[in-house]
């Protein structure tokens, strides 16, 4: 039979090494143990080093005209059935990214080029497009990854993938096709001019 | 008793006081709609494998993940700062000296960073999609670095050269010098 001082002695040791510990856990967590004494302080992921491989080089001649920045918020539920009510687990994505649009002269041929006399030339240029949307790992801000946002990897790679549709919709309702067209037609027109041509008259096709 | 109570207090207003993780920060970036003037002349691919592991003192097994990631870069030329040095209508000669090469895009599209290889071992919990978000802007970061030591200023200055060339050509022009400009 144990005796009950000692019970209580051990009971009081138990509760002091809780508190303690209690207290250790709270600083760490709110930061405000010095690094050398935080031993519950999470150590960085360990990366090995490989080499970076160029898998295609390609030539272009692409004419970025207009860039668009903007910054998105995508938020997104997933339902959880339960006995008595569902629940939702939230994903808040915030971000920021750009699109480009230009025109693409990659496909230009010799005959879009006519010259008719030496002060007048006829150029007939490709319509702008999209010619890159892009948010990068550095422009996404995962805000909130609830339950299945957390666990589920490819969900919120497809938010991601999402995102980049939604901001390259927006930079077409700002009018970016009409101004990139507008921008290539005048860049167009002033290297001919540079190089003598007094009368350029360029057609989108 | 009394003394347990009040550090039990304390513990819970030092846990409340704790920053919070993140801030919600928007309005960072200022929608926005500019004009540039860039000629791109390459489109670079690359790939890389970043393999990474996580191990803490205090956690019974590691966890080791592999991530494939894909960057696209397009490089070029300012159109805006070609300078024509010598232009002859009727001898058919020009001559034009063109800016140094520059990174006109850098993409790394989510669809194309997938982890490849996750390794967990039983007494570790999976790999979050918050954790594998900051290893990717881990991957975008060694990438941009990477970059500075690959030479890929010749390959689009060649490019840009051998386009403007067969615009001018297609202009009518014989004689045609383009000089580049060194960074």
């Amino acid at each position: 039979m144990v005796p009950p001082f000692l019970i209580k002695a051990v009971v009081k040791v138990v509760l002091f090494v809780v508190v303690i510990s209690g207290i250790y856990v709270g600083l760490s967590y709110s930061g405000l143990l010095p690094g050398s004494f935080d031993l519950l302080k999470r150590k960085e992921a360990t990366f090995v080093d490989t080499a970076l491989n160029v898998e295609e080089v390609k030539a272009v001649a692409k004419l970025f005209t207009q860039k668009y920045v903007n910054e998105i918020i995508i938020r997104k539920y997933h339902k959880n059935k339960g006995v008595i009510y569902d629940t939702y687990d939230e994903l808040f994505i915030i971000a920021s990214g750009s699109c480009y649009a230009g025109t693409d002269l990659s496909n230009m041929k010799n005959e879009d080029i006519k010259v008719i006399d030496s002060m007048t030339v006829n150029v007939t240029m490709p319509k702008a497009k999209i010619l890159e949307s892009t948010i990068n790992p550095s422009g996404f801000n995962l805000f909130n990854t609830e339950g299945y946002w957390n666990k589920n990897l490819k969900a919120v790679q497809n938010a991601k993938v999402e995102a980049v549709k939604k901001l390259e919709l927006m930079a077409k309702s700002e009018n970016i096709l009409k101004k990139a067209d507008q921008k290539s037609i005048s860049m167009m027109k002033s290297f001919m001019q540079a190089v003598g041509f007094k009368n350029v008259n360029i057609t989108l096709k | 008793m009394k003394s347990i109570a009040i550090c039990i207090f304390i513990s819970f207003v030092i846990w409340g006081c704790s920053t919070p993780e993140k801030e919600l920060n928007t309005g960072k970036v200022i929608e926005s709609l500019k004009s540039m003037s860039k000629l791109g002349s390459t489109e670079y691919t690359f790939t890389k494998i970043l393999a990474g592991e996580d191990n803490q003192w205090y956690s019974i097994g590691s966890r080791k993940v592999i991530i494939e990631c894909k960057a696209h870069v397009v490089a070029g030329i300012d159109a805006s700062q070609i300078q024509f040095t010598e232009v002859n209508t009727k001898e058919k000669s020009i001559k034009l000296t063109i800016p140094a090469v520059e990174i006109i895009t850098f993409d790394m599209p989510p669809e194309e960073l997938k982890p490849i290889s996750v390794d967990v071992d039983v007494l570790r919990s999976s790999f979050t999609s918050v954790e594998i978000n900051e290893y990717q802007k881990i991957a975008e970061k060694k990438i941009r670095e990477q970059l500075k030591e690959i030479n890929i200023n010749s390959e689009s200055e060649k490019n840009a050269i051998l386009f403007l060339d067969r615009v001018l050509r297609s202009a009518g022009f014989l004689s045609i010098v383009i000089s580049t400009t060194k960074s």
